[in-house]
């Protein structure tokens, strides 16, 4: 069996849903539910995948590195990350 | 659509999102694509289409991906690309699975992936029908 040789995609959207964050903290890194947003990989730490998700956009990050604790709602800290002009998705 | 491939995919995806990007991208390389949303559908789907290659998501509801490779058994000879965030390569040991992707994949190496195991496939068949 091949196995994907190389760097997988980044994290480019995150999902800061209050409701989600909270939840997220409950469930291991890296087993929330992974999906596509305008053509790049998002990820809700919750793993809601019928829920809708409130996307904020991040600095490209590897999925190993995303860590359920330190999700947080970047543009109400300050840091450098920007909310998507749709980043309250109910369409799914 | 770069090339007419003319190849079938058969693409087992229940994220709407995530299952719209892959029909997007492997028809823009020329596949002809279709699609199942659970594991029970990809079997249907399967056996109408009669792919020639799958991509499968193991996390479906109903029926999963690993079900889904249990039943088609020896009976599909078109190699199936499973893929997968929560699962990994070791856990399909035993089940008839041409290569592993993990999520999140870059779309360039699954599309390299695939195009491989597809001329894989072919050569084995052209090798079984010389022999």
């Amino acid at each position: 069996m091949e196995s994907a040789i190389g760097p997988s995609a980044s994290i480019q959207y995150l999902c800061v849903g209050d409701d989600h964050i909270s939840l997220g903290l409950k469930v291991p890194d890296g087993q929330g539910h992974l999906t596509i947003r305008n053509g790049l990989w998002a990820y809700c730490s919750a793993g809601r995948r019928d829920e809708p998700h409130e996307w904020e956009a991040i600095p490209a990050t590897p999925f190993s590195q995303v860590r359920h604790f330190s999700i947080m709602r970047r543009t109400a800290h300050g840091a450098d990350g920007r909310r998507d002009a749709q980043d309250e998705d109910r369409s799914e | 659509m770069r090339t007419a491939r003319n190849e079938a995919c058969l693409v087992a995806e229940d994220d709407a999102p995530t299952r719209g990007f892959l029909v997007a991208a492997l028809t823009d390389e020329g596949y002809l694509v279709s699609v199942a949303t659970d594991g029970k559908a990809a079997l249907e789907r399967w056996a109408e289409v009669k792919p020639d290659i799958v991509v499968l998501d193991l996390s479906m509801p109903i029926i999963d991906g690993f079900e889904f490779l249990r039943r088609r058994g020896a009976e599909c000879s078109a190699p199936v690309i499973a893929v997968s965030a929560a699962f990994r390569r070791e856990q399909l040991a035993g089940l008839p699975v041409a290569a592993f992707v993990a999520k999140p994949f870059d779309l360039h190496v699954l599309i390299g992936v695939i195009a491989r195991s597809l001329g894989a496939d072919s050569e084995e068949r052209t090798t079984q029908a010389l022999n």
